[in-house]
C-alpha cells in the first residue's frame, strides 16, 4: 500500500517523501475542486519534474464537475498532462473519461466521484473501461471497503486520513446569503475559516465558497490509525487529504502512519495515537453503517 | 415542433390515474426495491402490473426508478426484480448505478435511463452513458437553458429535463449531509433533507448572522415562462418531481403543463399570467425558475422559512353527474360549508365557479357541513361535470 498526499506548495514536496509519502495528488482550482492549494501549470511542471527525479509518482486532481463551457479547457489540459507524463488523474467526472480515451490516456484515470464507488461491480465496471484505478466513496465501511477491494483488478483508493467532504452545490449559498442580509461578502469568498452550526447539532461543519460553488465538510477529520495495517492489505492507495491543515500536520500525519506500518505489534501504539487525536478526528464511516430506509 | 413527452410522478394507482386523465404522457413510480424517496408509498410487482395495464390501454407509459446507488448487502435479488419488471411490462427503468445497469442490460431488454442522481452536466457525460446503452439521459438540475440546447445539440440519445418541483441544493447524488448528520443514507432513499435546515454563520469564533438564520434552502422549481424554449430546443420529455405530493397537487400541475404545451405546440397564443396563476393553485412552497435563466441568485433561495399555503383547498372529488337534476355525487376531502364560492377544475374545461348551495349525504339528509374525509355526499352543480373532475375553494389571494 503506497501512501499518497496533497502537498501545499512544491517546496515542502522533498520533506514529505523524506518523512513516507509515496504519492503527490496535486492540481489547478480550474479543474479541481477542494484542493489544499492551487498549483500553475508551471508549479505543476516543476512538481511533476521534481517528483519524478525522486522516483516518487504524480497524481493531478481533475475532479471538477464539468459544465459544457470547460471542455475545450479540459482537452488542452488533459494534452498538457500527457505530455507530462504523469502517474495517474484522479476524475469525478465521466467527461473527463470521454475526452481521456480520445487522446489514449484513460489507462491513467482514477475515477473518484466521492459518492458512487460504493459497491463490489464498480470495480469490475471500470476495469472493462481500462482504467487504472478507483477511489471507493466516503460513506462506506472497512467491512464494505474489503468486499470492494477484494477482487478487484484494478488500482482501490480510500481517503484514509483528512476532512471529508459531504456537500458541494453549483450555487453560491455564501454570496447569496450575504446579498439578502445586505452585507459585504467579498472577504467570506475563499475562506475556509468559516463553519456552520446546526440549531440543535453542536458540531461545527466547515464551509467554503469558490469557482465551482459551495462545499460543507464533515465537523471532524477523518483518521485510521487503528485501521491502517489492516488496510495496507486490502487497498493499494491510502490518501492523506490535508485540506484546512498544513505542512507540518502532514508530516506529522505520515509520521504516525509509517511508523505503524513498519510495527509488528502496532494495535497499542495505534490506540494511544489514535487517541491523541480523537478531540477533533473520528473513524467517520469505517464502522458506521447507515441506514437504507425500509417501508 | 417536436411535442415533448410530459412525464408526472405517481405515489400511487390513484395518483397515477389522476396524472394520466389530467394530461401526463408517461409516469414514473417507485417499486419496493431499488428505488429512492423510500417514504413514499411504492408500489409493489402486481401493483406495478396494474399500473402498466392501465397505461398502456389508454397508450401511456410507465417508467420505474431503480436508483439507489447500492452498497453490497443492498443487492440481492436485482436480476429477479429486474426481470419482474420487465415482465410485467415497464416501460423503462430509471437507473444511477452501473451494477443496475449492467445486469439490466444482461437479464432483460428493458430501457434504461439514467437518473438525475449522477448529476448528468455535460454532453460528454451524456454520451458516456449513451454509448452504455441508455436510451434516455435526465439532466442535472444545474443546468440553465443555454447549457441544455449546447446538450441537445450533441446529445446521442434522448434528454429529459425537471420543469418544476423540489430541488435537491447540492449536485444530485454526491451529498452526505443526511449520511453524517442522520446516520441515514441520502444515497439510498434516507435523505433527511438537512439543506434545509437552519444553521448559524461563523468565521472562526465570530457568530455571523445575528438577525436571521443561515439557510440553504431552494424554492422548488417552476418553469412556466419556460417551456416554449425548452420545447424549441428539442428536449425530449419534460418531468414533474414530486411522488410524495397530493392528487390535487399532481392534477394542477400536469393540467397546466398539458395545457401550456399543447397551446405552445399549436402555435395559440399563450397567456402566461392565466398559467402562472393556475399552477400557484398547488404551490406549497415558493417557486423559481432555479438555474434555467443562469445561476441562482437570492430570488432562488428560501430565507427566513419563508413559505405560503396554497391559495386554494381541494375540498371533494366528483364521482359522477345527474345531468338531469344537475346533481353531483362527490367525495369529501376537505372541510367546506353551504354558500362558500368554489370551482370545478377538470382536465376537460377551464376552472368554473360557482356556490355550494345544499349539502346532503346520500340518503338526502342536509347537512350544516361537509366535515368527514371521503363521505360521498351530493350537490347542486349548475353545468355538467365528470368523474375525477376536482372542486376546490377560492380563497381571493390571487
Amino acid at each position: 500500500m503506497k501512501l499518497a498526499i496533497t502537498p501545499f506548495s512544491v517546496d515542502s514536496i522533498k520533506k514529505l517523501s523524506e518523512n513516507g509519502a509515496d504519492i503527490f495528488i496535486i492540481g489547478n482550482d480550474y479543474f479541481a475542486n477542494r484542493l489544499v492549494y492551487s498549483f500553475s501549470t508551471i508549479e505543476i511542471t516543476e512538481a511533476n519534474k521534481l517528483i519524478k527525479s525522486i522516483n516518487k509518482e504524480i497524481y493531478i486532481n481533475l475532479n471538477l464537475i464539468v459544465h459544457n463551457s470547460d471542455l475545450e479547457k479540459i482537452n488542452e489540459f488533459l494534452i498538457f498532462v500527457k505530455e507530462l507524463d504523469v502517474d495517474g488523474v484522479l476524475f469525478g467526472d465521466l467527461a473527463i473519461y470521454q475526452l481521456a480515451k480520445q487522446i489514449g490516456i484513460e489507462n491513467l484515470l482514477i475515477y473518484s466521484p466521492e459518492t458512487l464507488n460504493t459497491n463490489y461491480y464498480d470495480p469490475v465496471f471500470w476495469s472493462n473501461k481500462g482504467i487504472k484505478g478507483l477511489t471507493i466513496s466516503k460513506e462506506i465501511t472497512l467491512e464494505d471497503i474489503n468486499i470492494i477491494a477484494e477482487d478487484s483488478d484494478i488500482e482501490i483508493s480510500l481517503i484514509g486520513h483528512g476532512h471529508l467532504n459531504m456537500f458541494h452545490s453549483r450555487r453560491p449559498l455564501i454570496e447569496n446569503f450575504f446579498k439578502y442580509t445586505k452585507k459585504e461578502y467579498d472577504s467570506f469568498i475563499e475562506n475556509r475559516n468559516l463553519r456552520i452550526v446546526e440549531e440543535i447539532r453542536n458540531e461545527a461543519y466547515p464551509i467554503f465558497q469558490d469557482l465551482h460553488g459551495t462545499h460543507i465538510f464533515r465537523d471532524k477529520s477523518l483518521e485510521s490509525y487503528q485501521e491502517v495495517n489492516i488496510l495496507k492489505n486490502i487497498i493499494d492507495i491510502f490518501i492523506i487529504d490535508g485540506i484546512f491543515k498544513d505542512t507540518n500536520y502532514l508530516i506529522e500525519t505520515l509520521v504516525n502512519y509509517n511508523q505503524l506500518l513498519t510495527m509488528s505489534d502496532y494495535k497499542e501504539k495505534a490506540k494511544i495515537i489514535s487517541k491523541s487525536y480523537e478531540k477533533d478526528h473520528d473513524s467517520g464511516f469505517l464502522y458506521k453503517k447507515t441506514v437504507y430506509v425500509k417501508y | 415542433m417536436k411535442k415533448p413527452e410530459l412525464l408526472a410522478p405517481a405515489g400511487s394507482l390513484e395518483k397515477l390515474k389522476i396524472a394520466f386523465i389530467y394530461g401526463a404522457d408517461a409516469v414514473f413510480i417507485g417499486g419496493k426495491k431499488f428505488s429512492l424517496r423510500a417514504r413514499a408509498s411504492n408500489f409493489d410487482i402486481p401493483e406495478i402490473k396494474k399500473a402498466c395495464e392501465f397505461a398502456h390501454e389508454i397508450g401511456k407509459k410507465v417508467y420505474v426508478t431503480t436508483n439507489i446507488i447500492p452498497h453490497n448487502d443492498n443487492l440481492n435479488g436485482l436480476v429477479q426484480y429486474l426481470s419482474d419488471l420487465e415482465r410485467v411490462g415497464v416501460d423503462a427503468i430509471i437507473c444511477a448505478s452501473p451494477i443496475i445497469v449492467d445486469t439490466a442490460k444482461r437479464h432483460t431488454n428493458l430501457e434504461i435511463h439514467i437518473s438525475t442522481q449522477v448529476s448528468l452536466t455535460n454532453y460528454e457525460s451524456v454520451n458516456f452513458w449513451c454509448e452504455e446503452g441508455a436510451k434516455r439521459v435526465v439532466l442535472a438540475r444545474e443546468l440553465n437553458k443555454y447549457e441544455i440546447a449546447e446538450l441537445k445539440k450533441h446529445s446521442k440519445c434522448d434528454i429529459e429535463v425537471f420543469i418544476h418541483g423540489g430541488m435537491c441544493v447540492s449536485y444530485s447524488g454526491r451529498c452526505t449531509l443526511s449520511n453524517n448528520m442522520t446516520d441515514r443514507d441520502a444515497n439510498r432513499g434516507g435523505c433527511a433533507h438537512s439543506c434545509r435546515w437552519n444553521y448559524d454563520l461563523f468565521d472562526g469564533e465570530l457568530k455571523l448572522n445575528n438577525d436571521i438564520a443561515f439557510s440553504m434552502g431552494s424554492k422548488d422549481l417552476q418553469t412556466v415562462k419556460q417551456i416554449s424554449d425548452l420545447i424549441d430546443i428539442g428536449v425530449d420529455s419534460l418531468k414533474i418531481e414530486g411522488r410524495m405530493k397530493s392528487i390535487h397537487y399532481i392534477a394542477t400541475v400536469v393540467n397546466t403543463y398539458r395545457r401550456l404545451i399543447d397551446d405552445i405546440c399549436n402555435k395559440y397564443e399563450i397567456n402566461l399570467p392565466k398559467y402562472l396563476l393556475e399552477i400557484k393553485k398547488a404551490e406549497n412552497r415558493l417557486t423559481s425558475h432555479g438555474f434555467m435563466e443562469g445561476m441562482t441568485t437570492i430570488d432562488e433561495q428560501l430565507y427566513n422559512m419563508r413559505s405560503e399555503n396554497p391559495s386554494q383547498e381541494f375540498i371533494a372529488f366528483v364521482q359522477d353527474y345527474d345531468e338531469e337534476n344537475f346533481i353531483a355525487t362527490i367525495e369529501q376531502r376537505n372541510h367546506f360549508l353551504p354558500g362558500e364560492e368554489v370551482e370545478v377544475f377538470s382536465p376537460n374545461f377551464e376552472p368554473m365557479k360557482f356556490r355550494i348551495d345544499e349539502i346532503k349525504d346520500l340518503e338526502d339528509n342536509i347537512l350544516d357541513v361537509a366535515k368527514h374525509p371521503k363521505q360521498q355526499l351530493k350537490i347542486f352543480i349548475p353545468f355538467k361535470v365528470s368523474k375525477y373532475d376536482m372542486i376546490r375553494k377560492i380563497k381571493h389571494k390571487y
